[in-house]
């Protein structure tokens, strides 16, 4: 197999303050294939964002840095580039999304102004020549009456149609990877839909890689074809996404899934996870999820637990399956 | 038939555009402040400009002859101690005021905004500039501006050089504020994630959408600028006596307040209104355009 679009490796991000240094990311490794919907599931606080700002090279130093590990896209470790390279990079090989379209676009400007200025940013290329290409992309993104609309202030068009704009915005220089974080969370449910389909269907002509961060699992289910699970900082499993939903092996997986709410059946109660997830810099010693863990023992407070293979592509970390596999004496 | 309906939904939008630009229009005039603020202005500009132009006087020219006379219909406002137009003088004056106001503004506009969004954005300046503004910013406007002129020698010039000085740290430190809010937006995030560098979102991002909040703080620089020059030309730290400022009107009347009120009191009653005005006009323009503008959302 060839090598993949993106590589983190062993990524490490804390937040230094004078006294000290509380980590919110601790040895994340992953790979995004070309072409690949990639979904990270977690909840808030888990670190899923902050991974995201360090592939775009856009942790908020000097207070939250990457200590350790490399993210490498194309080879390139994103971590060392110098700020030229990476203002290449960004918007031209990565483009990002975000939650918000209410507040993702300038308010004073047309939205055509503001597509043009992005691919005026990383192309040599006149205004009407980049005025047609922002009027080709609200085309590609469903948006009706393109001429018209790129003429049209954010405040004009409504939360759904300003996040296709952030979308066109964000292909306007074909980048290989898009990182979509949370893009429907502000969105209608039938909205959201649009824009997930909109979003797999660029992905497939495009043959762009995409990664989608988000705490619904339903959506993910659908559309990824991996997801990575985060939980604290850490990634507690990774999987095809078919896999994970037929045979979770992180407690914590089983929890989230056992709390989404299934179409076939009427559920009297659904069952949710008990507690809290601990705050970055309060995490309890060895497996993190171990004080919410039903099936928890005293052994996984003492070690911290790697990601184990449970099968080919299919691992995650928790002590119950190191003990099967390994058998190993304390 | 689809012709038809293309040519139709050109005009219409046409149409939409214009309506819009009017609607922006009719907000502010139906402001009663910006009104009341926008006409003493204009008033103020119509003195300035008519007046000196219709008046036969010079606003400098003596008339020995007819001195202390009070107002009559060849001398509107009376004359002064020197026989001079007191009328005249308080037009020529306007047009001092306006000129040294439109000055501080123009200086406010470019160093306050520039300041305040290069330490509202690069949070590394920040507290470098800040500490420099906060430093003006500890002596009283007023006595700034008076050593400052001291220091210098009474000229335009440095009457103008002086307000700036006094006024350009709050402008500063406003834009900073506003540009702390546009800092934190997401469309700031997305420019960067787009790959644009820091001047370009100063540029494209953050200055404009600190306009609003600087137009604001601009109209009552002007009128702070008014009554400080004013204060400057009473004091005698302003411009020389011979040239007709409202400050100096006043100063020349103040003794023969009990005889001749008028040489005093209509370059008083100009400067109360220039400041009323301005400051109408600046309420007027934060009703309007502080919160935004809402969305006709289809």
């Amino acid at each position: 197999m060839s090598s993949p679009l993106l590589s983190v490796e062993g990524l490490r991000v804390a937040a230094r303050t004078r006294r000290r240094e509380n980590l919110l990311i601790e040895d994340v490794s992953f790979d995004v294939r070309e072409g690949e919907f990639l979904g990270i599931v977690g909840e808030s606080g888990s670190g899923k964002s902050m991974t995201a700002l360090s592939i775009m090279g856009l942790l908020p130093g000097p207070v939250v840095q990457a200590t350790a590990g490399r993210v490498l896209l194309q080879g390139r470790d994103v971590l060392k580039m110098p700020d030229g390279d990476l203002r290449r990079l960004r918007g031209g090989a990565i483009g990002m999304i975000f939650q918000d379209p209410m507040t993702s676009l300038n308010p004073v400007q047309t939205i055509g102004r503001q597509i043009v200025e992005v691919v005026r940013l990383h192309e040599e290329i006149s205004r009407p020549a980049a005025w047609e290409r922002a009027v080709e992309l609200l085309r590609e993104v469903n948006i009706p009456a393109p001429e018209e609309r790129a003429q049209a202030y954010p405040h004009q068009l409504s939360g759904g149609m300003r996040q296709r704009v952030m979308i066109a915005m964000a292909i306007a220089c074909r980048p290989r990877l898009l990182i979509a974080d949370e893009p429907t969370t502000a969105l209608d449910v039938t909205i959201q839909a649009q824009i997930l389909e909109l979003l797999d269907r660029l992905r497939r002509e495009r043959g762009m890689a995409v990664v989608l961060i988000t705490h619904d699992l339903g959506v993910v289910s659908e559309y990824a074809d991996r997801v990575l699970v985060m939980y604290s900082g850490r990634v507690v499993e990774t999987a095809p996404v078919a896999d994970l939903f037929a045979a979770p092996s992180h407690p914590y997986t089983r929890g989230l899934l056992n709390s989404v709410p299934p179409l076939s059946e009427e559920v009297e109660e659904l069952r949710a996870i008990e507690g809290q997830p601990p705050t970055p810099g309060a995490w309890p010693a060895g497996c993190r999820f171990r004080p919410r863990c039903d099936e928890s023992r005293p052994a996984c407070a003492r070690w911290d637990v790697r990601l184990v293979s449970v099968d080919p592509g299919h691992s995650a970390a928790c002590l119950l399956l190191d003990d099967k596999e390994n058998a190993h004496a304390p | 038939m689809t012709e038809f309906s293309q040519a139709l939904r050109v005009d219409l939008t046409e149409d939409r555009e214009e309506t819009r630009r009017f609607l922006v229009l009719r907000r502010f005039f139906r402001s009663p402040t910006f009104v009341a603020g926008f006409a003493i202005v204009v008033m103020l500009v119509l003195l300035g400009t008519g007046g000196v132009w219709l008046s036969p006087y010079e606003a400098t020219g003596m008339d020995l002859r007819n001195r202390l006379s009070p107002p009559t219909a060849q001398n509107w406002f009376g004359t002064d101690n020197f026989g001079r137009d007191v009328f005249t003088r308080v037009a020529a004056g306007s047009q001092l005021s306006m000129f040294v106001g439109l000055m501080v503004v123009a200086i406010n506009a470019v160093a306050g905004a520039a300041i305040g969004a290069l330490a509202g954005y690069l949070r590394q300046l920040d507290n470098l500039l800040m500490r420099v503004m906060d430093a003006f910013m500890a002596f009283p406007a007023m006595l700034l501006a008076i050593a400052i002129t001291a220091a210098l020698g009474p000229s335009l010039f440095n009457v103008v050089v002086a307000l700036a000085v006094a006024y350009v740290p709050k402008t500063a430190r406003i834009v900073r504020g506003t540009a702390l809010i546009v800092r934190e937006q997401q469309y700031v995030e997305a420019a960067q994630v787009a790959g644009a560098g820091t001047m370009r979102i100063l540029r494209v991002h953050v200055l404009p959408n600190c306009l609003s909040s600087l137009v604001v703080q601009l109209t009552f620089v002007f009128a702070s600028a008014v009554l400080a020059e004013a204060t400057l030309s009473y004091l005698g730290v302003g411009l020389p006596p011979p040239a007709p400022t409202w400050g100096n009107g006043i100063s020349d009347g103040r003794e023969y307040i009990v005889e001749a009120w008028w040489i005093s009191l209509f370059p008083g009653l100009a400067i109360t209104f220039a400041v009323l005005g301005f400051n109408f006009l600046g309420d007027g323009l934060r009703d309007v355009l502080d919160p935004h503008l809402p969305g006709e959302s289809e």
